[in-house]
C-alpha cells in the first residue's frame, strides 16, 4: 500500500523535521489509543519521542541556515488520490472537536462546557460556512505555518523536555490501567503542542490549542476518582472558556476591514499608529485566552486542582509544555504592546500580581504538587510581566525564564513523583528526614529547587533580569521584591524538611530504575549546565531569537562567553558556578573526626524531639488569602476586558 | 581595571572583617554602659573568635559543615565583588544564597531549638529581603545602573528614605531589637547557630562579620562622594556612628515583635518608605 503525499506551494527540505515533531508523535497517539499490548506500546512510544527529539534538533538546525525564520505554503495534501486543503482538514477536525467537547459536556453534566462549546461552534461555523465563501481574500494570503527561533526554541522545550518525561512516564505507570489511552493522549499532545508553535494561520493555532485542551481534561480525569472527574470538568471549564475568548477574538480580527487571519498579520496591523478599534477589542481576548490557559489569578484554581493527575502529568502538561502555550502566545504577540503599551502594562500587573501573591499562598501548602503549581503559576506570571513590558530586555528575560523555568520545574515535578512512587505520599511533612531514606532523590530535589532560588542558576538568573526589567516600569518591582523572598521560604521550608537528620544517622542509598533516575540526571545536568554555561546560551540561541522578534539583543556576554553583560549591571555565573562547586566538593576532602560528632542541644534533657513544619495557615493560608486574591483577580480582569471595550466604544487610538 | 580603585577595594576587602568586629565590638561596650555596666573590652569579639577556632569540635552531622562554610563562602564572595565596585544586584543575590545556605544548616539538625530558629529566620528574610531588593532597587533607578562604580555623586541627596529603610534592613540582619526574633537569646538559645561550636561557631561568627561590612558598606555607598577620599572617610564614620547609635539606643528600649507583628512593621514601613522615595525620584527626572 503506497500513500502518495503530494504538496503544493513552497515547502523544501523543512516538511521532514515537521512532520517528525508534529504529526508521527500525533500518528502514534492515535495507533498507541488502539494497541493493548505493553511491549509494542512501549516501543512506539520510544520511536515517537525520538522522533520527536530530531525533529526539533534538525529543525533548529535548519533555522539557523535560514536566517531564523522558515515559512511553509501548505496548502493541498494529496493522499492515496484525494486531494484536499490542509485548511478544510483542520476545520473538519476543529467542528469534530468541538462536537466532542458538546458530547462530553452532556456526559459530564458541565453547563459550562456546553456553553462555552456552544459559544465557539457557532461564531466559527458562521465564519468558516457563511462568510469566508463569500469573501475572497478572508483566507489571508500569509504562509500559514511560520516557525521562527522562537517556535524553534519551544519546539525543542516540547520534544527534549517533553520526551524526558514520556519516559520517565513509562515507568512511572507501569501496573497502571488504560495505559494505551494515557499514552496515547502523552505522545499525540507532544504532536499537537508542536503543531500549535508552528502555526501562523490563527485557526489553525486554534485548533491545536484545543488539543491541548482534550489532552489536558483527558489526562487529568485518568484515574477515574471523584475528585479526578470533577476537578477535570472544572479544568475544562476555565480552559474552555479561554478558548471561547480566542475564538470570539479570531472572529472578529477575520471579519475586519482588512482581514487578519494570521500572526503575521496580526502585528503587521498593530503596527500602524492608527490601530483598528476591532484589534485592540480582540487583542485584549486573545489575552485572556492566554491568562486562562497559564492559569494566572483569578484562573489558577484550575491547575491547583489538576495536580490530582499522574505527575508525569503535572510535569508535561501543567509546568513545562501546555501552560507555556499561553506565555509563547504572549511572547508571540509582543511586538504588539509597543504599539498599546496601556494593555501590556495592564497584563503586566495581572503577571506581577499573580508571582506575588502565589508566592506567598504557597507558603501555606502541605502538597507537594501543590506548592510546585503555585510556583508554576508565578513563575509564569513572571513572563508574562516581561513580555508585556515589551523591551528588548524584559523579552530576553522572559525567553531565558520560559527555558529553564521548563527544566528546573519539569526535574522538580519527576523528582517529586518518585517520591510519592516509592513512599506514596506527596506530602511535604511526610518526607520528614527523606534524605536519610532516599539520599539519590533527596539530593536531586535539593538540587533542584536549588537551581530555582540560587545563583549562578538559570531561574535565579531569571529573577535577576526581571529586577533589571523593572527600572523600565518601576511599579511591578514590588510584585517581584516580595514574591521573590516569598519563593524562597517556600522552598527553604521544603527543603528543611527534607534534609532534617538525627545525629550521626546513615544514609541508606536506594534502589531506583533507570527509567527514573535518567530523565532526572539529563535533566539536572542540563538544568547546571545550561545555567553555568548561560552566556553563550544567550549568545547563540536567546539573542537571535529576540531578533527574530523584532529588536535588538541588549545582552551581551565578555571574558569568553562566562559573563552577561546588560544595560544596567554585569554578572559572571561560571566565576560562581565554581565557588559554589568547591564549596560543595569540600566535604569530599575534609575529614571529620567522629569523636566530633554529638547529641544536639536540649537543655541536658534526653528527649526524642519530634519536628513538624510550619505553614502559617492563619496568617497567609488560601482560607484566609484566596477571597481577596480572587476578587482582585478579578477586578484586573475586568479592567482588561473594559480595556478592550472602551476601544470600540472611543473608537479611537489608546 | 585602574589601580587605586582597585587596591583600596582590596584593602577594604582584607579590613572587612576587622571593620565588622569594631562594630560588634564597640556595640556591646556602648550597650553596657547604657545599661549601667563596664561591659566588655571593645576587641573581644576578636578575643572570642580567636577561642572558638581553638575549640574542640562538636557538630551534630556533616552536612551541617559543608552549608557553614558555603555560607562563609557566598558572604565573601559577596564581599570581595562589593570592594570591586561590581553589580549590586549579585551582591545582593550572594548574601541571599549564604543565608540560604545557614537555613539550610541550622534545618539539618533534628535540633528543637534550631528549626525554631531556622522557622523564624526565615519569616525574617520575608521581612527584610523585600526592603533590601527595593533599596538596591532604587539605587540602580537613581543611578540607572546597578554597578557600584557608576555612582557618580552621594545616594543620599536622591534617597534619603531609602537609606532610612536600610536601617530597618540593619537591625533586622543584625539581630537588634524589636527585630530580634530569629536569635532570641532568652528563648531559643541563639536558633540558627545553637548546633554549632567550636571551629565552625567561630566561622559563622567571622561570616557575620563579613555580612555587617556589606551592610554598613552599603548604607555607606549613600555618602560616598565621589573623588574626594578624605571626606567619603569622614562621611561614612560619622554615618555609620549615626545610625549604629540610633539602632542601639532602639534596641535598648524595645522588646522583642512577635513574627506576625515583625511581618506586620517592618514590611509595610520598609515598601512605603522606598515607593515615597522612588516616586520622589519619578518626579525629579530620575527614570
Amino acid at each position: 500500500m503506497g500513500a502518495m503525499i503530494t504538496m503544493s506551494g513552497d515547502i523544501g527540505i523543512t516538511i521532514y523535521p515537521l512532520a517528525l515533531t508534529t504529526v508521527i508523535p500525533l500518528l502514534i497517539g492515535l495507533i498507541c489509543y488502539l494497541l493493548p499490548n505493553r511491549y509494542i506500546r512501549n516501543v512506539l512510544v520510544g520511536i515517537g519521542v525520538l522522533s520527536a527529539i530530531i525533529g526539533g534538533l534538525w529543525l533548529f538546525f535548519q533555522l539557523s541556515s535560514s536566517g531564523g525564520v522558515i515559512t511553509l505554503e501548505i496548502d493541498r495534501i494529496s493522499l492515496l488520490g484525494i486531494s484536499f486543503s490542509l485548511f478544510e482538514l483542520i476545520s473538519a477536525l476543529d467542528f469534530a472537536l468541538l462536537i466532542g467537547f458538546l458530547l462530553i459536556a452532556w456526559e459530564r453534566r458541565s453547563y459550562w462546557a456546553g456553553l462555552f462549546a456552544l459559544l465557539q461552534l457557532i461564531p466559527l461555523a458562521w465564519y468558516e460556512f457563511m462568510y469566508m465563501p463569500s469573501h475572497a481574500d478572508a483566507h489571508g494570503s500569509v504562509a500559514p505555518v511560520y516557525i521562527d527561533y522562537w517556535s524553534g526554541i519551544m519546539c525543542l522545550i516540547i520534544s527534549i523536555i517533553g520526551s524526558l518525561i514520556v519516559i520517565y512516564a513509562i515507568k512511572y505507570m507501569e501496573g497502571q490501567r488504560n495505559q494505551n489511552r494515557f499514552f496515547a493522549y502523552m505522545v499525540g499532545f507532544l504532536g499537537a503542542m508542536n503543531a500549535a508553535v508552528f502555526s501562523n494561520n490563527l485557526l489553525w493555532f486554534f485548533f491545536f490549542w484545543e488539543v491541548t485542551t482534550l489532552a489536558c481534561y483527558m489526562l487529568i480525569k485518568h484515574e477515574e476518582t471523584e475528585e479526578a472527574l470533577r476537578n477535570a470538568k472544572w479544568a475544562l471549564e476555565v480552559t474552555l472558556g479561554g478558548g471561547t475568548a480566542m475564538a470570539f477574538a479570531i472572529v472578529w480580527l477575520g471579519t475586519m476591514g482588512t482581514p487578519v487571519t494570521s500572526f503575521t498579520e496580526l502585528l503587521q496591523a498593530s503596527g500602524t499608529n492608527i490601530i483598528p478599534t476591532m484589534l485592540i477589542l480582540a487583542l485584549a481576548f486573545i489575552s485572556l485566552a492566554g491568562l486562562t490557559k497559564s492559569a494566572q489569578v483569578p484562573f489558577q484554581s484550575w491547575l491547583l486542582g489538576a495536580m490530582v493527575a499522574p505527575t508525569p502529568v503535572s510535569a508535561l502538561l501543567h509546568s513545562s509544555t501546555m501552560v507555556k502555550l499561553g506565555v509563547y502566545l504572549f511572547i508571540r504577540i509582543s511586538p504588539v504592546f509597543q504599539h498599546l503599551p496601556s494593555l501590556g502594562y495592564i497584563l503586566a500587573i495581572i503577571g506581577g500580581f499573580s508571582f506575588m501573591v502565589t508566592a506567598i499562598l504557597a507558603i501555606s501548602q502541605n502538597n507537594a504538587k501543590k506548592v510546585l503549581a503555585y510556583s508554576t503559576i508565578g513563575n509564569l506570571g513572571l513572563i508574562i510581566l516581561l513580555a508585556a513590558l515589551h523591551t528588548p530586555f524584559s523579552l530576553t528575560a522572559a525567553i531565558v525564564l520560559t527555558v529553564f523555568h521548563a527544566i528546573s520545574k519539569a526535574l522538580l515535578f519527576l523528582g517529586v513523583g518518585v517520591v510519592q512512587h516509592e513512599t506514596h505520599s506527596k506530602e511535604i511533612e511526610n518526607m520528614d528526614g527523606l534524605i536519610l531514606r532516599k539520599p539519590f532523590i533527596t539530593t536531586v530535589l535539593l538540587m533542584g529547587i536549588m537551581t530555582m532560588i540560587i545563583p549562578p542558576f538559570g531561574m535565579f538568573l531569571g529573577k535577576y533580569f526581571a529586577v533589571q526589567a523593572g527600572l523600565e516600569f518601576p511599579l511591578i518591582i514590588f510584585f517581584i521584591a516580595v514574591g521573590s523572598a516569598a519563593t524562597v521560604v517556600y522552598y527553604l521550608k521544603w527543603i528543611g524538611r527534607m534534609i532534617n537528620m538525627e545525629t550521626d544517622a546513615e544514609l541508606t542509598p536506594e534502589h531506583m530504575s533507570i527509567l527514573f533516575s535518567a530523565p532526572l540526571v539529563v535533566m539536572l545536568s542540563l538544568a547546571v549546565i545550561f545555567s553555568v554555561l548561560v552566556a553563550p546560551v544567550i549568545q547563540s540561541f536567546i539573542n537571535p531569537t529576540v531578533e527574530v522578534l523584532g529588536f535588538t539583543a541588549p545582552v551581551s556576554s565578555a571574558f569568553y562567553g562566562t559573563s552577561v553583560i546588560t544595560p544596567w549591571g554585569y554578572i559572571t555565573p561560571v566565576f560562581i558556578g565554581l565557588f559554589l562547586l568547591a564549596v560543595f566538593l569540600v566535604p569530599l576532602f575534609a575529614h571529620i573526626d567522629r569523636k566530633a560528632l554529638t547529641k544536639v542541644y536540649s537543655c541536658g534533657v534526653e528527649y526524642p524531639t519530634v519536628i513538624g513544619g510550619v505553614y502559617f495557615e492563619r496568617i497567609m493560608g488560601e482560607e484566609k488569602l484566596n477571597d481577596y486574591v480572587n476578587s482582585l483577580g478579578v477586578g484586573l480582569i475586568a479592567v482588561l476586558i473594559a480595556f478592550g471595550v472602551l476601544a470600540i466604544t472611543m473608537s479611537g487610538v489608546i | 581595571m585602574d589601580f587605586w580603585p582597585a587596591f583600596i577595594g582590596f584593602i577594604f576587602l582584607l579590613l572587612a572583617p576587622f571593620i565588622g568586629m569594631l562594630v560588634i565590638g564597640l556595640d556591646r561596650k556602648i550597650t553596657a554602659r547604657m545599661q549601667n555596666r563596664i561591659g566588655p573590652p571593645v576587641l573581644q569579639p576578636l578575643y572570642d573568635v580567636i577561642k572558638l577556632f581553638g575549640k574542640e569540635d562538636k557538630i551534630v552531622n556533616r552536612g551541617q559543615v559543608v552549608f557553614a562554610y558555603a555560607f562563609f563562602v557566598m558572604v565573601v564572595l559577596a564581599t570581595s565583588l562589593f570592594c570591586l565596585r561590581s553589580d549590586l544586584l549579585v551582591i545582593f543575590f550572594l548574601l541571599n544564597a549564604g543565608a540560604i545556605f545557614m537555613v539550610m544548616g541550622a534545618y539539618s539538625t533534628r535540633s528543637a531549638f534550631s528549626t525554631i530558629g531556622a522557622n523564624r529566620e526565615l519569616l525574617q528574610m520575608l521581612a527584610y529581603e523585600p526592603i533590601f531588593l527595593l533599596v538596591i532597587f532604587s539605587i540602580g533607578y537613581a543611578v540607572k545602573s546597578f554597578t557600584i562604580d557608576a555612582i557618580y555623586e552621594p545616594l543620599i541627596l536622591k534617597l534619603p528614605l531609602a537609606l532610612v529603610a536600610m536601617v530597618i534592613v540593619l537591625m533586622i540582619k543584625m539581630q537588634k531589637s524589636p527585630f530580634d526574633i530569629s536569635t532570641a537569646h532568652t528563648e531559643i538559645i541563639s536558633g540558627t547557630m545553637v548546633e554549632y561550636s567550636g571551629t565552625y561557631l567561630g566561622l559563622l561568627k567571622l561570616t557575620h562579620w563579613y555580612e555587617l561590612f556589606l551592610i554598613l558598606g552599603t548604607m555607606a555607598l549613600f555618602v560616598i562622594i565621589p573623588g574626594n577620599f578624605v571626606l567619603s572617610i569622614i562621611a561614612m564614620l560619622v554615618l555609620i556612628a549615626v545610625v549604629y547609635g540610633i539602632v542601639m539606643l532602639i534596641d535598648n528600649i524595645t522588646t522583642r515583635l512577635t513574627w506576625d507583628a515583625l511581618l506586620k512593621v517592618a514590611l509595610p514601613l520598609g515598601i512605603g518608605l522606598i515607593t515615597a522615595n522612588l516616586i520622589y525620584v519619578w518626579y525629579i527626572g530620575g527614570a
